[in-house]
């Protein structure tokens, strides 16, 4: 059996791609594009990414700074996974080397455990380490004699990070006294500033979930990764499945959705209101064009009006008889929208396959507080590069963020699809649009190469698209819109599902949930309900030193699951 | 088979139930059991006898009676569900570690995975019907008779096409040697899985997950030990668990007996729609004493009724749908009394570059 890779996996970093940069060991986690002028911000020093490009994932570089400039070095193995440990040996004496060697050297024998305890505890040269502690370490700040002065000479000098951390050690009149911890500790924090690292790290859904999560979870509605896990297994997410997706978190979910599903099957994330909510994060994953083409928008209105249309049908006729007909009756009699709002174009959609809705599609428990149009850019079907009315494309801003604040957005680097040579709208441009960085540079340069290439995903599905889905029900429902009501969402969108299958609502809060719950029990339209509140905690695992992580997260959110029944019997 | 992994099996629109499909019946939240339907066969339970032809035909997702007038409804299977009614021939995993691990392992169509025990095929289901149709697992378990259970159990659950599952000692031996530099995640669920993990390294691509699965701390320690080497970085060890809920209706009294009703407190009011911003979230205390009666009663309020250690409200004056003098009705939602309490730690670690 061929055990060549097909999971279209991507290995190396291309011109283009979105990664993510893991700095000082996880310290700062930032996403970027790998262009031209893309650039880096650690501390005071930039530098591009261009040593980036062509690297696996995976690699290591540290930011190496000479004179005014910087690049980034990739760190070979073994050198990039050791750890900062093996620098402090240069300084400390022999006793303390060795001390630390036994620490850190268990044996895997269960016996052998006791004797090696014993054996750091009898060992002459441990003693040194044994016997020391803090009680004499005052605080007072006098013990580095090296100057920040000092330091900045060094630096215009061309002294490299490693000189530096070293010059810092050698003038620290505390450090001899500490213990081998206390050093290791010393020397990651010096390390982490005067020669910090970048690991190169492939975006997946997961990361994304955890990336977000720590830097800006109100974007993503506070999903913890293991919730966002839990909604894949409860919604049963996987190849050959057609699921609905109807989110506000940035695209988070329909990313997860598409990992998992490979291209095999087709997601469609739908949407309420007249601008297409974002779905960016989907773009961080680096999908291949097939994968990237399974990932359809279509309105709300038009799954309900179509669903409703088939199963009209099908009641009537027995299954699946003159339903393309009815169908495209049913696209054909929803009419212009009552109250057209300003910014809209209302007639502009004559071509068959997209007419424009009207108001009374909807059930009149459906809040609609604007109506919809068919946005006249993503009528033409066929193009792959017509996504312009994507709602809001993000600008990243890879600044220096050593004191992150929660309220700082991760966004994504611009990217101007080179194939459309039309620019988006002014207003589904986000306000704060800039460039990080590159300020000098233009962006917007045409001929800059394959910044992006092949088709972006979320294309307005066809109207061939809806009318299966529509036929067929989709075989898993996925919400994470906390701004609704749920069960208002949930009555809705129930029925397009086909029988016996499963849906997952996401919120951050548990009433709305539990309410929703009690409806779908009294109505008798799902079973195997669930609401499930998931816990998650880090540990560190270190010889000696095992404990769970002093931070944890109090909340990832909540999730209400079921399977929808067939009503008749 | 209903799975549908395969193309010829992938079954449009509303899935009806053919003789020889593998199918959930489901009593209640926690009574399920799986059933392979077959012309003539029958099934029983506390709520009568079903005959399998009467299921033949619908759809997946259909309320069927039995002879007795009791009801059960008939579910396709997936993952999640199989993990409940599946034989337990060791401790398994459920569903908070399967989905933490199938993620954090970034499992998808196309995939190379290795496991190491099969145990009772739990996971394993989950991570074939990830790597589906395209990838494969590859399963090792040092138990003849237990590899040749889950063997059969894939069979019936259509899933053997995708999983090979294979009687080996992997703490002795390690997995095989052709598996150098081929696979994308490994899992390992093992009494000492350290010693494995040599053999790990060289099955795994650069960059790639492995993750070990241990009840006990010392087998953390110990396994991670062995992890921090050169060939690993990105060690983690997390624990997930889940917590569950059941909701219901509740009255609250507010009749305490007192004449005197202070004047000077008025109760806030709460914002009525349209009137406060979209994202601040309504709190329907006072609002649901109309749905709670206009709504028709079913026989079970409550998802899980076993654990109802709480009386349902005061009982005198209380009919159905009716509100006992002096409460105010709210939906209500409280842990579940029992809950899954430590499975295990998860490991994980990336392959260096």
């Amino acid at each position: 059996m061929s055990m060549t890779n097909k999971s279209s996996i991507q290995s190396c970093a291309e011109f283009g791609s979105s990664v993510l940069l893991d700095i000082n060991d996880g310290d700062r986690m930032t996403f970027a594009r790998l262009h031209s002028t893309s650039t880096l911000k650690i501390g005071n020093t930039k530098c591009t990414l261009e040593a980036l490009v062509g690297q696996p994932f995976g690699a290591v570089f540290e930011m190496q700074s000479e004179r005014n400039s910087s690049k980034l070095v990739r760190m070979p193995n073994p050198e990039n996974v050791k750890k900062l440990v093996n620098y402090a040996p240069t300084y400390a004496n022999s006793n303390q080397h060795s001390a630390r060697s036994d620490l850190v050297n268990w044996i895997t024998d269960v016996n052998g455990r006791n004797e090696k305890r014993q054996q750091i505890e009898t060992d002459q040269d441990s003693e040194d380490v044994k016997d020391r502690d803090n009680r004499a370490l005052v605080d007072d700040n006098k013990a580095q004699t090296l100057s920040s002065d000092d330091i900045d000479r060094m630096k215009r000098d061309g002294a490299s990070g490693k000189e530096i951390i070293d010059a810092l050690v050698a003038n620290s009149a505390s450090f001899e006294t500490k213990t081998a911890f206390s050093q290791e500790k010393y020397m990651k924090k010096k390390q982490k500033k005067y020669a910090p690292r970048v690991l190169l790290r492939r975006p997946s859904a997961r990361s994304i979930c955890e990336a977000y999560f720590v830097k800006d979870p109100r974007k993503i509605g506070f999903c913890r990764m293991d919730t966002l896990a839990l909604m894949m297994s409860l919604a049963n997410v996987g190849p050959n499945s057609d699921i609905l997706v109807l989110e506000s978190l940035g695209g988070l979910i329909t990313a997860a959705v598409t990992e998992r599903l490979g291209g095999h099957g087709s997601i469609c994330s739908t949407y309420y209101t007249t601008k297409r909510p974002p779905i960016d994060m989907v773009r961080l994953l680096n999908l291949d064009d097939a994968t990237a083409l399974s990932v359809l928008r279509a309105p709300l209105e038009k799954l309900v009006a179509a669903r409703q249309s088939a199963l009209r049908s099908k009641d009537q006729n027995g299954v699946g008889v003159a339903e393309r007909e009815a169908l495209a009756q049913a696209l054909s009699t929803l009419e212009e929208p009552k109250n057209s709002t300003i910014g809209q174009n209302a007639t502009d959609a004559v071509v068959n396959d997209s007419p424009s809705m009207a108001v009374e599609a909807l059930s009149t428990e459906t809040p609609v507080t604007e109506s919809m149009d068919v946005d006249k850019e993503t009528t033409n079907i066929i193009s792959p590069a017509q996504n312009t009315t994507d709602g809001v494309v993000e600008d990243s801003q890879i600044k220096d963020m050593e004191a992150p604040s929660t309220e700082m957005s991760v966004k994504q680097n611009m990217d101007l699809d080179q194939k459309t040579s039309h620019s988006l709208p002014a207003e589904d441009r986000e306000e704060d649009a800039c460039e990080l960085g590159d300020k000098e540079a233009n962006p917007t340069a045409v001929g800059e190469g394959k910044a992006s290439k092949g088709p972006r995903p979320g294309n307005e599905a066809t109207s061939a698209d809806i009318f299966k889905w529509a036929n067929q029900g989709f075989s898993s429902l996925l919400v994470a819109a906390p701004e609704l009501d749920a069960w208002t969402v949930v009555k809705q969108l129930i029925p397009l599902l086909s029988s016996s299958s499963p849906f997952v609502i996401y919120s951050p809060y548990q009433q709305p949930l539990a309410e929703c719950m009690f409806q779908l029990q009294k109505n008798n339209m799902a079973i195997a309900l669930q609401l499930t509140e998931p816990w998650c905690r880090e540990y560190q695992v270190l010889p000696l030193r095992s404990h769970p992580h002093m931070q944890m997260s109090a909340t990832g959110g909540f999730t209400l699951s079921g399977i929808r029944i067939t009503n008749c019997v | 088979m209903i799975w549908p992994l395969l193309e010829d099996t992938i079954r449009k629109g509303d899935k009806l139930i053919q003789d020889g499909d593998l199918l959930i019946v489901y009593e209640s939240h926690k009574q399920m059991k799986a059933v392979t339907v077959s012309k003539g066969g029958e099934f029983q339970n506390r709520y009568g006898l079903f005959a399998h032809n009467d299921w033949i035909g619908k759809p997946f997702g259909s309320k069927v009676t039995g002879k007795k007038g009791g009801f059960v409804h008939l579910l396709a299977p997936s993952p999640q569900l199989w993990t409940l009614v599946l034989t337990h021939r060791t401790q398994i995993l459920y569903i908070m570690d399967i989905s933490f691990v199938l993620a954090y392992l970034e499992v998808r169509p196309g995939c190379v995975v290795m496991e190491s025990g099969t145990g009772s095929g739990s996971l394993t289901t989950a991570l074939a019907r990830a790597a589906a149709p395209t990838g494969h697992i590859y399963s090792f378990d040092f138990h003849e008779q237990r590899a040749e259970a889950a063997r059969k159990d894939f069979e019936r659950i259509g899933l053997s096409n995708f999983i090979t599952v294979t009687v080996r000692d992997t703490q002795g031996e390690g997995f095989p040697e052709e598996f150098a530099n081929e696979v994308d995640a490994v899992f390992l669920d093992l009494p000492q899985p350290w010693l494995v993990i040599p053999s790990v390294a060289k099955s795994l691509r650069a960059d790639s997950p492995v993750c070990s699965f241990s009840p006990c701390m010392e087998q953390v320690q110990r396994t991670c030990e062995a992890l921090t080497t050169t060939e690993f970085r990105d060690l983690r060890t997390f624990e997930v668990l889940v917590r569950t809920y059941e909701t219901h209706e509740e009255y609250f009294g507010t009749d305490i007996g007192l004449d005197i009703v202070n004047n000077e407190i008025e109760d806030a009011t709460l914002h009525t729609p349209g009137s406060s911003p979209p994202h601040k979230r309504l709190c329907p205390t006072e609002m649901k004493t109309t749905s709670a009666e206009e709504k028709t009663t079913s026989n079970k309020s409550e998802v899980s009724g076993k654990d109802n250690w709480m009386k349902k409200g005061p009982k005198k004056g209380r009919g159905r749908g009716e509100q006992p003098q002096g409460s105010k009705c709210s939906i209500v939602a409280r842990p579940e009394a029992e809950a899954k309490g430590h499975t295990g730690y998860l490991t994980f670690a990336r392959r260096a570059v």
